[in-house]
């Protein structure tokens, strides 16, 4: 695996400030996605992954959300020095991510490759420049993906005209027909001037990826691409993206809570729970051998197709908790079939490398805490 | 396609204005009594003698012996043949020569109230909305309420009485003095456009506020939907994706009321009319109802619900031309 970060999320922070109190959206996550690599984040609803994938493009909505902490990097060239780096030690690359050390911090001074859009106006020019060029998004819901009043071709050649500046309308409009045709849209220079109502589910979706791929971003969000469509469009819209992400060489930061989905399309897997990263590995690291109970609930809650005979499913004990009541101490200690009383519900663990590349935050294995700041 | 819909919708006018006009017609009728009933209690008062044969010799030359009908068909087929609206009793002169000058003068009325409405509500809206719960928003709330919870002729009454105290001037009218009874020119319609604001601010005080409310709610339900967010998500400013999406989505209500907006505002006008001496029909429908000119009413009411059926006809149009939803689905 090439140590080749382009974009690195450090202890972000995102809340959401509202009359019934804070709510902690995203506390404290940090990751790195690699270039042309596809970072999967996987949990519950409300576990805080599209509040992730919204702060990278600034699109939480403010007030009432906020990043209240974290760097979200940027890194449009390669950074020389840091290929030397590698993965064989990750166990530093984990430490220097949550202490943040210097060389680290000294990287984005003067360096314009980077930028940190945590820092940036959310409606200023800088990160209008970036959405949709450099990073672009396809969200769950195809159905209002689009406005209703103009047409799909409309709409993908108002995001060409925008970032690539030197295409007239009729190239813009080439463009885009070739990029609906490259998503699999048959009769594309018909469906270019067809209105969102008239396309199905499936075919929106492919659409709305031709629109998300128009100006070949670097990093693609997919959050929850394929939760609102049937099994069989699934299938073909993640083949569809896993193809496309060959062709165009990008990043994909692929959204789900769905296990099946990421065991196909992840490189690199990320389990969140209540606003943290709880267990972080390679794909085939953390399906054959979970280490947080959180995901091993995760696993065992799946129906195995080879099991001669399933009384239950084995679900995970309880329900995620209320945002405003989260247990003191590890978030998931009210449901863990581990739970140690007396440790679990008086400190936050840390997340630490168990082996490397492979990072749980569980008292199980730690020894390290993190300071308890709530009540 | 859009060619052959409006054809459509023009043909189904026949049968929609000639119930109009039935509707039209029986409603005059209605109240007892006729206008000859108050003619010779006018005459007998005023010490004037009048026999029975008389009465019915006016009766008969008013055609008001014949059966209800008759006298419909009569009513309608000079209007359609000869554009002879009938003869108003109260003011002895044709119908058609009174609402030539009061016709049109609604209609301006109307349609400036429309478009100051339009005008108002739809940025005030936006705002409100892009604004949820500022200051300012708060601000246009309490207008709003005030204005819809405010009677018209009220406020008519308000701003003439401020108007006169404070500033001395008198705001009836919709001419200057020299320009009353001077026929059209290009003077006159200067000197009506500087009267006609108060009229329209205060007709359509109402409207605008009611709009505001509903471009507000519209465009909070529109601002939180997907596709704004992907608008976002492509990089477009905060004007632009808001005026080409939500704002765009939120004006099919505010279109589609066009057609109900023209009722109310001549409907409220009446008062407001009065109130501020401006020559539209309003003031003169009243009277005619009042005295039972049944021609001169019949033929007012007529007229404004052939305006509003058109005006509704005018907004289907805009609907089906603006939104893509409509048309492919509407019209096939």
């Amino acid at each position: 695996m090439t140590q080749d970060a382009l974009l690195e999320i450090k202890n972000l922070k995102t809340y959401f400030h509202l009359q019934e109190g804070i709510v902690r959206a995203v506390d404290g996550v940090s990751f790195d996605i690699q270039r042309g690599q596809t970072l999967g984040i996987i949990g519950e609803s409300g576990c805080g992954k599209s509040v992730t994938a919204h702060s990278i493009l600034r699109l939480v909505p403010a007030p009432p959300g906020n990043i209240v902490q974290g760097e979200i990097l940027l890194h449009r060239q390669q950074v020389p020095w840091r290929a030397t780096v590698g993965r064989d030690n990750g166990n530093s690359a984990t430490v220097g991510r949550d202490n943040g050390n210097s060389a680290t911090v000294g990287r984005d001074n003067g360096n314009s490759a980077s930028v940190d859009l945590a820092q940036l106006d959310p409606r200023g020019a800088a990160i209008r420049a970036i959405r949709g060029a450099e990073i672009s998004m396809v969200f769950q819901e195809p159905m209002t993906s689009f406005g209703p009043m103009h047409t799909i071709g409309n709409q993908i050649i108002e995001s060409i005209l925008l970032h690539q500046a030197g295409m007239d309308k009729t190239e813009a409009r080439e463009l885009a027909i070739e990029n609906l045709r490259k998503v699999g849209i048959p009769r594309p220079t018909e469906i270019v001037d067809a209105y969102p109502h008239q396309l199905s589910g499936g075919m929106r979706q492919r659409a709305m990826i031709a629109m998300a791929l128009s100006c070949s971003p670097r990093l693609l969000i997919a959050d929850e691409p394929t939760t609102a469509l049937d099994v069989t469009i699934q299938a073909q819209i993640l083949e569809l993206l896993m193809a496309l992400q060959e062709e165009f060489g990008m990043a994909m930061m692929f959204i789900t809570h769905n296990l099946g989905v990421i065991a196909e399309v992840a490189d690199e897997v990320a389990v969140m729970y209540l606003g943290r990263i709880v267990e972080q590995a390679s794909v085939t690291k953390l399906f054959d051998n979970p280490q947080h109970p959180y995901t091993q609930g995760l696993l065992n809650s799946i129906p195995h197709i080879d099991e001669e005979k399933l009384p239950r499913l084995r679900a995970i004990e309880g329900v995620v908790p209320d945002p405003y009541e989260i247990p003191r101490g590890c978030a998931f200690s009210d449901r863990c079939p581990s739970f140690m009383p007396g440790r679990c519900d008086q400190a936050i663990p840390d997340l630490v490398a168990r082996e490397q590349g492979h990072l749980v935050r569980c008292f199980l294995y730690s020894e390290a805490e993190e300071k308890l700041t709530r009540i | 396609m859009l060619a052959q819909y409006i054809g459509r919708r023009l043909l189904l006018l026949i049968p929609l204005l000639f119930i109009v006009s039935i509707i039209s017609f029986a409603l005059i009728q209605l109240p007892p009594g006729d206008i000859l009933n108050m003619e010779v209690l006018r005459l007998r008062s005023a010490g004037t003698q009048i026999s029975e044969e008389q009465v019915e010799a006016l009766r008969q030359l008013y055609g008001l012996d014949k059966s209800m009908p008759e006298q419909y068909w009569l009513w309608l087929s000079n209007i359609l043949l000869e554009g002879n609206f009938g003869t108003s009793f109260t003011y002895v002169k044709p119908v058609g020569e009174i609402l030539a000058a009061r016709v049109p003068l609604t209609a301006a009325v109307a349609i400036f109230t429309a478009l100051f409405v339009w005008i108002t509500a739809v940025p005030i809206g936006v705002y409100s909305a892009t604004h949820q719960y500022s200051l300012i928003d708060y601000f246009w709330t309490f207008i709003s309420f005030i204005g819809i919870a405010t009677p018209g002729f009220l406020l008519a009454l308000i701003f003439l009485w401020v108007a006169f105290v404070l500033f001395d001037i008198s705001a009836i009218g919709l001419f200057s003095q020299q320009y009353e009874t001077a026929p059209w020119s290009w003077a006159k319609f200067l000197d009506m456009l500087q009267h006609i604001w108060v009229p329209i601010v205060i007709i359509g005080m109402a409207g605008t506020a009611g709009l505001m409310r509903t471009m507000r709610g519209m465009m909070l339900d529109e601002l939180n939907k997907q596709y704004v967010i992907t608008a976002r998500s492509k990089g477009l400013t905060e004007i632009r994706l808001l005026v080409k999406y939500p704002v765009r989505t939120s004006l099919n209500p505010m279109i589609s009321t066009i057609g109900w907006m023209l009722p109310s505002i001549i409907s409220g006008e009446v008062l407001v009319s009065m109130v501020l001496n401006i020559p539209t029909t309003g003031p003169v429908l009243l009277q005619a109802l009042l005295n039972q000119d049944m021609f001169l009413a019949g033929s007012i009411v007529f007229i404004l619900s052939v305006l509003t059926v058109i005006g509704t006809l005018i907004s289907d149009i805009l609907l089906v031309w603006l939104d893509p939803r409509i048309r492919y689905e509407g019209m096939t």
